[in-house]
């Protein structure tokens, strides 16, 4: 195996060094704003998770009130961070959702 | 290096039709452009002004070609065809130019003298070593060793029967390992 591990780091090298020059000029120059979309994208798509999951959290948590109560208020903080980071559209809902909790 | 992220985006993206199609040559470019770009100049040994040419041909025969191209094939091997086929052409067409030049590997900024000089030992012995082979035979230790391919997308690439494949790879694998045995 190290015959072959020899030979496909020789090529890794050789296309970095000969090839790169002349083909990154040629690549299509959108790549930069792609990525950022894309980890945007993905990014948003985590954090929308995981507030479903604290709201699912909160729904089986209200049978126990003082817990409901705390991971309410996690839950809430949370939901108003990611509020304020423009991640989640329906912010009222969720507050909504812990103050039934709550009570 | 191709990442089963990218194999899915560009199933999805050939899916959405035209739109779709320009997203999905971008990231075939960007993933598979440099590694085609040097199989093209290992096919073209001579012809190292035609490279660029043959470059773009390639990657315009690819974005033509996506149209009837079915979402979720390896996107690879199909690329390589595309590559060699263009190389084939060129070749046919009977371009003769002065060779040309190719730069030198640079200097690691990471090692020292010492181990540059080991480097560019084993650099030049593996150039020497790979030089040596049939033209078949150098660009399937290529495909194999750096593409990652499956004999039987290295036949479709190059047209060949997959057991001549795995023959000619054997035989390239014996004199590479007798050529570099003091490196191992």
């Amino acid at each position: 195996m190290k015959l072959e591990r020899i030979i496909r780091e020789h090529y890794a090298r050789k296309i970095e060094a000969v090839v790169a020059p002349a083909v990154s000029a040629q690549l299509p120059r959108s790549h930069g704003a792609q990525s950022f979309r894309e980890g945007l994208l993905f990014s948003m798509a985590f954090h929308a998770a995981i507030a479903f999951l604290c709201v699912l959290c909160l729904i089986r948590a209200g049978d126990l009130s003082p817990l409901g109560e705390r991971i309410g208020k996690v839950a809430a903080d949370h939901s108003f961070d990611l509020y304020l980071e423009g991640r989640i559209a329906d912010f009222t809902r969720i507050v909504q959702t812990v103050r039934h909790q709550g009570k | 290096m191709e990442l089963a992220s990218d194999r899915i985006y560009i199933a999805v993206q050939l899916a959405l039709g035209k739109d779709g199609r320009e997203r999905a040559f971008d990231r075939i470019c960007r993933v598979f452009g440099r590694e085609i770009y040097f199989y093209i100049s290992t096919v073209l040994p001579r012809h190292g002004g035609h490279i660029d040419d043959c470059y773009q041909e390639a990657m315009l025969r690819a974005y033509n070609g996506l149209e009837r191209f079915t979402p979720g094939r390896p996107v690879r091997p199909w690329l390589y065809r595309v590559a060699h086929n263009c190389c084939v052409d060129f070749l046919k067409s009977d371009r003769d130019e002065p060779l040309e030049e190719v730069p030198a590997l640079p200097v690691s900024r990471d090692s020292g003298p010492e181990e540059e000089l080991v480097r560019r030992e084993l650099a030049d012995a593996i150039d020497a070593s790979i030089a040596l082979l049939p033209a078949d035979e150098a660009r399937i230790v290529y495909l194999r060793l750096y593409g990652g391919m499956k004999f039987r997308e290295i036949a479709d690439v190059l047209c060949m029967n997959e057991s001549t494949v795995k023959t000619r790879f054997a035989a390239a694998r014996r004199r590479l390992r007798d050529d570099l045995k003091e490196w191992l």
